[in-house]
């Protein structure tokens, strides 16, 4: 149950998506998810749609995990479009029925919106299944690094995410181990009222804080015996290189979001 | 009638995805009123995958698991019955403690049971007693204890539940030899005096020459050997090949075969291999 978030997976793959450095992904993919938003009319938003699915197509990842991936947001997406079907009471009356009446404006605007937030998801969960967490977090430092100049301490701060991510699939099995323990002890975690469901998870949280803690101390100890004394003068075995795969996937995106303005330009009459 | 029983059993992890792998592939076997059964086998043979069955915390694909013939996955209350007649014990079990005194940890159980107050009183204060505690200890935080005590105060807590069955997952691991011995005289004692089943799983083929009545040995999610202590140690060249530890006299055996001296039968304790060396020095006239 617990096993099947892949929110945040990395599925490995030597695809032209997989290629690209990660600070060119992180860095084109938050312009994109801006440039979701900034499309105002059908033209538009099919262009980034559009270049949103050629970006999953060439990861050659599965479609499974996509749609796994969609199936918890669903109901977002599905709430949304109905209030918005609901809500919207200018334009052409096309469907009425006693206090429900639905316009053509409204069902423009449900579409549009529904297909901004799968899109969005899309392209957003592709840069982490695209994108090892080693080089997420190394991206995420070289960016940042600019900060350094207020006196923050970057390195550290991407020290701590890498640590936390590499934990996850850790402390998920330590939670199905306790939570087994606890059921073979005959704890219920299904059934009973909200105070009583709160109670039953006390037996699994205390015992894997306490020993998140304990690792979290033996880790720390680890790397002092390595000699780790932080980010100042330490150099890297894997350096980051941008290649030419870079500059067209740079080139591609801009040529994009210029192809969003000039539609949003001269299609404005239409939503 | 067996008190637990197994019947082809078939189970595989993470279905449907690239990481799909077979961990039982159809296994029966019978659990009678009153053994002790050793479970061995290399790591990823299916041990733990079995014992997690056993009490119905994993459902299998197919097959069935029947507690006094009554299958456990009939309804939800005989799966109920289940989990407390059949007492999991897992692997470093002192990694689940979690309440404020040992008192309380160990009335987890019996009270989930819904047995009356004084009922649970008696069982705590008599499972701690068990398994060597004294009264003292009731009182204090679990995570005070050593490392030995907290294992301790862990398997009171399945035994407040006075299953059927016990099942422990390796339960002398990490343990030094003073405690480890202490555990191994605990399951025997437990089993003389209450005379339930205890299956556990166990690295160590001196210690389950120890204990066990009855050996299972795992291998690749099948049951490759099964039988008494002497059955399954008298062919050390299976159990070799199936990457397993002999007693050091066994493989001394072996070493002796292989130099051409045949002894006969293989040896797998000191006092059996003393015999049948003199035996044999005699009968070739060198003694």
């Amino acid at each position: 149950m617990i096993k099947d978030i892949t929110i945040g997976q990395y599925f490995p793959g030597k695809s032209f998506i997989h290629k690209l450095d990660a600070r060119t992904k992180i860095l084109l993919t938050l312009v994109f998810l801006v440039f979701i938003f900034i499309c105002k009319n059908f033209y538009s938003l099919l262009l980034v749609c559009g270049f949103g699915v050629v970006v999953y197509l060439l990861s050659r990842i599965s479609p499974k995990v996509i749609l796994k991936s969609f199936k918890p947001l669903l109901p977002i997406v599905i709430l949304t479009t109905v209030l918005q079907l609901y809500y919207i009471k200018d334009g052409n009356l096309i469907f009425e029925w006693k206090f429900i009446s639905i316009t053509d404006k409204g069902v423009f605007t449900a579409v549009f919106i529904a297909a901004r937030i799968l899109t969005l998801l899309l392209v957003s969960s592709l840069l982490t299944y695209t994108t090892s967490p080693t080089d997420l977090t190394d991206a995420i430092e070289k960016l940042l690094s600019p900060l350094k100049l207020l006196k923050i301490e970057v390195h550290t701060f991407a020290m701590m995410m890498t640590i936390a991510l590499r934990f996850i699939p850790t402390l998920v099995d330590e939670i199905d181990r306790i939570m087994s323990a606890q059921k073979a002890r005959g704890a219920d975690f299904e059934n009973g009222n909200i105070i009583k469901r709160i109670k039953a998870l006390f037996p699994i949280f205390i015992p894997l804080f306490i020993s998140a803690f304990k690792r979290a101390i033996e880790l720390a100890d680890a790397m002092s015996c390595r000699c780790y004394t932080g980010g100042d003068g330490r150099t890297r075995l894997r350096q980051m290189k941008f290649s030419w795969r870079d500059i067209v996937g740079s080139v591609v995106t801009v040529a994009v979001c210029v192809g969003v303005i000039v539609l949003n330009y001269f299609f404005v009459h239409l939503i | 009638m067996s008190v637990l029983s197994v019947k082809n059993l078939i189970y595989g992890y993470s279905k449907g995805t690239p990481f799909e792998k077979g961990a039982l592939k159809g296994v029966s076997v019978d659990f009678e009123k009153g053994e002790i059964v050793a479970l061995i086998g290399h790591t990823g043979s299916g041990k733990s995958t079995l014992l997690q069955h056993l009490n119905g915390l994993l459902k299998p694909d197919s097959g069935d698991v029947l507690f006094e013939g009554e299958s456990i996955h009939k309804s939800k209350q005989t799966l109920r019955n289940c989990r407390f007649n059949v007492g999991l014990c897992f692997q470093y079990p002192e990694q689940q403690l979690f309440d404020s005194t040992v008192y309380k940890d160990v009335a987890f159980g019996p009270a989930n049971m819904g047995l009356p107050a004084e009922e649970i009183d008696k069982r705590v204060k008599d499972s701690v007693a068990y398994v060597g505690l004294s009264e003292d200890y009731l009182e204090k935080s679990p995570f005070d204890l050593s490392g030995g005590e907290k294992r301790r105060v862990a398997i009171a807590g399945v035994l407040s539940m006075e299953p059927k069955v016990l099942i422990l997952d390796e339960p002398t691991a990490g343990l030094d030899p003073v405690g480890k011995n202490n555990l191994l005289k605990l399951i025997k004692d437990y089993n003389n005096k209450t005379g339930n089943t205890v299956i556990f799983v166990s690295h160590n083929m001196d210690d389950v020459a120890l204990v066990a009545d009855k050996v299972i040995v795992m291998n690749d999610g099948e049951i490759a050997m099964e039988g008494t202590v002497e059955e399954v140690y008298s062919q050390g060249e299976k159990l070799a090949g199936l990457g397993l530890d002999v007693p050091e006299i066994t493989s001394v055996f072996i070493e002796l075969k292989n130099a051409g001296f045949d002894l006969g039968k293989t040896e797998y304790t000191v006092d059996g291999a003393k015999e049948s060396i003199i035996k044999f020095l005699s009968e070739g006239g060198l003694l």
